[in-house]
């Protein structure tokens, strides 16, 4: 037998329950086009100029209006490297044509990661130079690079490969003012970092 | 206490016996990724794909297959140049891992044939040896 009474109000509350659901998601879209903006971190300043892996000179000056990912690594490293190129390189796949973000890794060990060494790095990762610069340069001007992206990069005899250095992501905006810093080895952060190119992309 | 209530007992206590096993019997049969965790998963990935053309995937290396007795030396002494395998030749630089003890390089081995390799019978640790002494 049915009961009239419970039926009418389990109806009631299913519209309930649908009103509460919809305010939640207009809720859900509006706080996220009001999310808080990336915090400024340090302005950047590179007075250097490295060449990348087409041997074409990199300046600060080119990144001046590109919202870019920097990085430190060296091909022959044996640990964290090919991690942090793997998430690179879904970065690299999300935005490849979208000419406002641009990629920059910096090699800790110019002295073996020559121009050759890097284009061929490149080509085996199947990357557009234009897009993702792998540079090379004076050794202490990279690591001097590395301090003003507030990352470590060293040499270390007793590390495996012979070089210490962070395998952080450097978000940088349009300004070139640092806007976050990654794990490049976490699937989750660089998820994270993605997104927040994205709110990048929404700043004026 | 009624048959069905038995029988779903005893469901439930097989459930949980299989779910107890389950487990220690996948890492038996697929051996101990220790020693690949520790050296090889950041370049061949935990998968053993690879990455594009920059560290070549496991899966159907020659290595794994009719070159498995010199696989111990490949990993010892590294690779730096070019490497030919079936009929194609790979550019490779690859680090030495020369610091492995015998029963490390036994486990490797077996781990990886047993997971990307023709799967075959267990290499000894004798065996592995004798491949390591005959070393170019």
């Amino acid at each position: 037998m049915i009961n009239f009474r419970q039926t009418t109000f389990s109806c009631a509350t299913q519209g309930w329950y649908l009103f509460i659901l919809i305010l939640l998601v207009v809720l859900q879209g509006c706080n996220q086009s009001t999310r808080e903006p990336l915090p400024i971190i340090a302005s950047l300043e590179i007075p250097y100029t490295f060449t990348d892996q087409q041997n074409m000179p990199v300046t600060q000056r080119m990144f001046v209006g590109k919202i870019y990912v920097a990085d430190f690594f060296f091909t022959s490293c044996p640990t964290i490297c090919p991690i942090m190129k793997s998430q690179m390189l879904r970065v690299y796949e999300k935005f490849r044509d979208d000419e406002r973000i641009l990629l920059l890794s910096h090699s800790i060990d110019p002295e073996h990661d020559t121009v050759e060494v890097l284009k061929d790095f490149g080509a085996r990762l199947g990357i557009k130079a234009e897009r993702w610069h792998l540079v090379t340069g004076d050794k202490e001007e990279i690591y001097d690079t590395a301090y003003r992206y507030g990352l470590a990069a060293m040499e270390d005899k007793n590390a495996p490969g012979g070089f210490i250095h962070s395998g952080s992501f450097t978000l940088v905006d349009r300004q070139g003012r640092i806007r976050g810093y990654y794990k490049g080895t976490e699937e989750e952060a660089v998820d994270r970092l993605m997104d927040d190119i994205g709110r990048l992309l929404d700043e004026r | 206490m009624s048959a069905e209530h038995l029988l779903s007992w005893w469901r439930m206590l097989l459930l949980l016996a299989a779910a107890a096993l389950l487990p220690s019997g996948c890492s038996d049969s697929r051996g101990d990724p220790t020693v690949y965790r520790k050296h090889c998963t950041s370049c061949h990935g935990s998968q053993g794909q690879g990455l594009r053309a920059l560290y070549p995937p496991l899966q159907g290396s020659a290595y794994l297959g009719e070159r498995l007795a010199e696989l111990p030396c490949l990993v010892s002494t590294g690779v730096r140049g070019t490497i030919v395998t079936g009929k194609k030749t790979k550019n490779i630089r690859m680090p030495a891992f020369s610091q492995l003890s015998l029963e490390e390089m036994s486990s490797l081995v077996n781990y990886l044939q047993l997971n990307w390799g023709t799967g075959g019978e267990t290499v000894a640790e004798r065996t592995v040896a004798q491949w390591l002494r005959s070393c170019p």
